[in-house]
């Protein structure tokens, strides 16, 4: 049986924030009264997640999937819910559960920026209190894999982004980690980098025991790395289970790409809703397969074509279409 | 070995503290040679326009030399109170870089004040040569021997400030912006230490009283020690100043740290 490494029981998340109006009369008024709200950033959530999984959490800005990520890692208290992370409440944050457990955060930096990466994996070996022998080995070992280690005597501010979070992950992973959270680790990089990271991530640490949550708004992150997939909307989450079975569930649409030679010169009708303007020299829509079929048959006898394609959909549309209806399913039920 | 561990962690912070220090080389000329000789100058012309202009030889009782002294001996634990440092604590805490300190294990509190520590350190070595060498070209009252107690003195002093500054900086875990009670803060530390004037020049009772307080053992009793303003009694209470006041805020500063990260949302995360 599948061993479990983190286990929530209504875990729940509320932020108390204040309003204020735009103006100068209303920064006068925020002197003496400041109106309040409490945001419910994610709703009561139970979840359990097994040793070696990696977990892509997905979702919209706000969506709550960050909220999870630092109440995971101990970074905050919960308002409500228990957690247990390794079998420790991850608030608490004993050294021996920090030991455990490693965060990267993609937009900030947590290596030291005036001192060279080497220095700061000094530091750290000192403050896991790690075998130095060994761990220089394994520095150079990752170093090599991800092709830095000529980088390690440069200060972090001289690096470039890409830099910085080749040297960010091989500091996350010093002490070897059970639970490895990933918080957008690809945001910013070209893509090459992003290649890169992702493929070490692939190569390194998936298959292995090492559990990985993993956030980020690059869809080929999930895809490529994921072996379960959390949509979170609205504080809520909104599926769980594999990529693929997730692709499955959606409607079955292709899109259809067309380029005309010339502009129409009549407006085209495919079906009752379905018609392509006078004078346009493209078409480009998602369709279902009744509609492929009758799209094709229209627009292949009637009018000059100069190229045409037909698309599987991507994770990334899937996606968008899943959390826009989640999003408008919301409104409704807000708005009774 | 949790002990072996914890003495080498601080070890370590102590270190990283040195080494920053030193990452600017032209930063850290000025701050050792040109700012002690700039502020000593500044004072120098205070107090001797001061009592020349009283139209008398001594102030309070002492000559000028003792003055020059003293404000010459302060620029040691001045050095090694940087007041940019608690604004730095302060920053990561607002901008949530305070997250990576708090997922690893070690303290927020011993990973700064490790490095206060080692910044001091590099500071007071570097630094004192440039004093005796000053007190020595202006022919200043000077007690060599009575520098090891009054460098211990120091680093007590540090640590208790430390302790209040890590008290203010775990405010902004409540409020976004916490520099105007910094500010409020070291304005007030700037009069209580005798940064402004030597504590003895009050009217009294209110001298005694802040001669008692731990924030004397800052400038007014090293600096007077040294000098030969006061004697070892004197200089020797301040250490029980200082251990009830290390004591007092360090509750206070463990207290809105622990309420601090109950409310903390972890910015930037």
């Amino acid at each position: 049986m599948d061993e479990i490494v983190i286990k929530t029981n209504q875990l729940t998340r509320c932020y108390r924030t204040y309003k204020k109006e735009t103006g100068l009369l209303a920064s006068f008024k925020s002197l003496f009264s400041n109106k309040f709200e409490v945001k419910h950033a994610l709703l009561p959530i139970d979840l359990k997640i097994f040793k070696g999984q990696i977990v892509g959490l997905v979702g919209s800005n706000g969506a709550g999937k960050t909220t999870l990520l630092k109440l995971l890692s101990g970074l905050i208290f919960p308002t409500e819910g228990e957690a247990s992370v390794l079998g420790y409440t991850p608030w608490e944050r004993p050294n021996a559960f920090l030991r455990q457990i490693s965060l990267l955060l993609g937009q900030k930096n947590q290596l030291w920026w005036d001192i060279p990466a080497k220095d700061s994996f000094q530091l750290l070996i000192t403050i896991y209190d790690l075998n130095k022998t060994e761990t220089l080995k394994r520095v150079d070992n990752l170093a090599d894999r991800l092709d830095c280690r000529h980088l390690l005597n440069v200060p972090l501010r001289r690096l470039s982004l890409g830099e910085r979070m080749k040297m960010e992950l091989i500091g996350s992973l010093l002490h070897s980690p059970k639970i490895l959270f990933l918080d957008e680790p690809t945001i910013g990089l070209d893509v090459v980098a992003q290649t890169n990271i992702r493929q070490f991530i692939l190569e390194e640490l998936k298959g292995t025991d090492v559990t990985i949550i993993l956030t980020s708004h690059y869809m080929d992150d999930i895809a490529l790395l994921a072996d379960r997939l959390l949509l979170m909307s609205h504080g809520a989450i909104a599926y769980d289970g594999t990529v693929d079975h997730f692709m499955s569930l959606t409607p079955s649409t292709k899109r259809l790409v067309v380029d005309f030679t010339n502009p129409l010169e009549d407006e085209v009708m495919i079906s009752s809703n379905l018609k392509i303007s006078r004078g346009s020299l493209s078409f480009d829509r998602s369709l279902s397969s009744r509609e492929l079929f009758d799209a094709l048959k229209i627009i292949t006898t009637q009018t000059p074509i100069r190229d045409l394609k037909i698309e599987e959909p991507n994770f990334e549309d899937v996606i968008r279409i899943f959390l826009e209806k989640e999003s408008s399913l919301h409104k409704v039920r807000n708005f009774h | 070995m949790s002990y072996v561990s914890f003495l080498k962690r601080n070890l370590a912070c102590i270190k990283l503290g040195i080494s920053t220090r030193i990452t600017y080389p032209i930063d850290f000329f000025l701050a050792i040679v040109l700012i002690p000789i700039c502020f000593f100058l500044v004072e120098a012309a205070f107090w001797v326009g001061l009592i020349e202009a009283s139209g008398s030889d001594q102030l309070g009782g002492f000559p000028v030399s003792y003055y020059l002294g003293y404000f010459l001996y302060s620029i040691l634990q001045l050095g090694s109170i940087n007041w940019r440092f608690e604004r730095a604590m302060i920053a990561e805490i607002n901008s949530g870089a305070v997250n990576a300190l708090l997922l690893r294990p070690s303290s927020f509190y011993e990973y700064h004040l490790g490095q206060l520590l080692g910044q001091k350190l590099i500071t007071i070595l570097t630094m004192t040569p440039v004093v005796v060498l000053i007190a020595w070209i202006w022919d200043l009252p000077f007690h060599l021997d009575r520098l090891p107690l009054v460098l211990m003195m120091g680093i007590s002093y540090v640590i208790l400030l430390f302790s209040l500054h890590f008290a203010v900086a775990a405010m902004a875990f409540f409020f976004d912006n916490v520099y105007s009670l910094n500010n409020s803060k070291n304005m007030i530390i700037w009069i209580l230490t005798g940064e402004l004037m030597p504590l003895d020049l009050l009217p009294s009772p209110l001298r005694e009283w802040v001669i008692a307080l731990p924030f004397s053992c800052g400038i007014y009793l090293p600096a007077s020690y040294l000098s030969g303003r006061i004697d070892f009694n004197m200089f020797m209470n301040g250490f029980i100043s200082l251990a009830i006041g290390g004591l007092v805020f360090g509750l206070l500063a463990s207290f809105i740290w622990k309420r601090g990260l109950r409310h903390y949302g972890g910015t930037g995360a």
